[in-house]
């Protein structure tokens, strides 16, 4: 997988959000992204690894391994399902 | 939370922290119309107008500054702003830089290739100004009586390919007829339609001795700012906020009043920049002005600094009409050439709407449709 590159991540007065800037980005809008969204955005575009991303994570948060990687599957569909990211 | 909340809590936080979050780029002042009541108003010819301008690599550069300064939200508009031939390249490279595109046109230039540009690349919104119902209005106010063929062709083009885009009807003494029409037209093509009521005198144009010959009678212009509150919504509606607005209820933002000091967005979290790149808080008021081409961010900061020194007259500031007024800094300024003395067509736009207010509750009331509690 690979993030949609037709979306800019951009951090505004705080408000971490994607902007569409590309013809691939499809018909929706700019999309927020909470706290922890963005930082998956950001690992993302470190190595677009689902494993790499959760061991970041891992690293990060205090949290269940099992809660975590759940958490983040949905997370990383959504994504899918708003093509913004690819296969 | 909805997008206009989202919105709205983004310019919030943008005004605390001084960001720039919303802003205009005047691509050109020029115009292929010649529309009488312009505040811009050069024409498609006017050579100097064209050397003044900025080129598009200097309005890239600006947008990126702008951009790295918190810029999200940006307009380009005109004069006519399809009019450049590099147009595509400036709007292509704002969206690249992550900023959400808006566009202000009057429509007669966009043909395919600029339609399957918004296609492709779709803009937040396309503003189309719509100046009238037929070839007579636009011959009569814009010159050229062809120019209506030609924006409802570009309204077909942008409706074949789904772009997002509303219609700007502006009222003066040579089109206000038209506004019933405009606003049919409107509604068959399922498109909303903004209508703007109140002109300001055109300073640009004529510097302080402007009359605005081409505009309406206070009292007109308040017809015609009635007659949008009657489309826009549903008789109950329109009764609940005629009710709040003869009660002194109606009043849009009533935490951002400040007294006599500007109230609005501009100089706080919004910019104008003109198409010879000096930023302004608004593209009504003609001072503070910065030059751009030193540095976006040492411009916003002056811009922002002397925004409070922008006013309204002491009086206005404490008239209880002034929730249904259009006064501000800019207007009174244009209309009266300082900040001091309220302008007298806005009062009398403001009297004439109350008054148009008050006969609809009272006619309303006498047909029985209207109880005394309501």
């Amino acid at each position: 997988m690979k993030r949609n590159n037709d979306y800019d991540y951009r951090e505004i007065a705080g408000e971490a959000m994607l902007i569409p800037i590309g013809p691939d980005a499809g018909i929706g809008g700019i999309v927020t992204l909470n706290g922890t969204a963005a930082v998956i955005w950001k690992l993302l575009g470190e190595r677009c690894d689902r494993d790499y991303v959760l061991s970041r994570l891992l690293e990060t948060y205090e949290t269940d391994g099992k809660d975590a990687a759940e958490a983040l599957d949905a997370f990383l569909a959504e994504l899918k399902e708003k093509k913004l990211l690819l296969d | 939370m909805t997008l206009n909340e989202y919105t709205a809590s983004l310019f919030k936080k943008s005004a605390a922290k001084g960001v720039p979050l919303s802003g205009t780029f005047e691509l050109t002042a020029r115009c292929n119309l010649d529309c009488r009541m312009c505040y811009v108003h050069r024409r498609e010819k006017d050579a100097e107008a064209g050397r003044q301008e900025l080129t598009a690599a200097e309005w890239l550069k600006i947008a990126g500054e702008a951009a790295e300064s918190g810029t999200l939200f940006l307009l380009l508009t005109g004069g006519e702003p399809l009019l450049r031939p590099d147009f595509a390249e400036i709007y292509r490279g704002c969206r690249r830089l992550g900023l959400a595109v808006s566009i202000n046109t009057n429509g007669t230039l966009i043909d395919g290739r600029i339609a399957d540009l918004f296609a492709s690349l779709p803009p937040v919104r396309v503003n189309l100004s719509l100046y009238g119902s037929g070839a007579q209005t636009y011959g009569t106010l814009c010159g050229h009586p062809d120019a209506y063929a030609r924006a409802v062709n570009g309204i077909r083009l942008l409706r074949e390919r789904n772009v997002p885009f509303r219609l700007n009807f502006t009222a003066s003494a040579l089109n206000a007829a038209d506004a019933e029409a405009v606003a049919r037209f409107a509604g068959e093509n399922g498109v909303p339609v903004q209508t703007t009521s109140y002109l300001f005198p055109p300073l640009r144009v004529c510097g302080t001795d402007a009359h605005g010959e081409e505009r309406l009678s206070p009292e007109e212009a308040a017809k015609v700012r009635f007659g949008h509150e009657k489309r826009r919504f549903s008789s109950d509606e329109l009764t609940k906020r005629i009710k709040a607005i003869l009660s002194g209820q109606l009043r849009e933002a009533p935490e951002r009043e400040r007294g006599r000091l500007i109230s609005c967005r501009a100089g706080e979290s919004s910019y104008w920049i003109t198409f010879s790149g000096e930023m302004r808080p608004c593209g009504m008021a003609h001072r503070p002005s910065v030059a751009v081409k030193d540095g976006f961010s040492e411009a916003w900061n002056e811009i922002r600094r002397a925004r409070d020194e922008l006013m309204i007259p002491e009086k206005c500031a404490g008239c209880p009409k002034r929730p249904v007024c259009e006064i501000c800094p800019a207007s009174c300024y244009a209309e009266t050439g300082g900040y001091d003395l309220p302008p007298e067509y806005l009062c009398r736009m403001t009297d004439a709407f109350l008054s148009l207010c008050a006969a609809y509750v009272s006619e309303n009331q006498q047909k029985g449709n209207l109880d005394e509690t309501q």
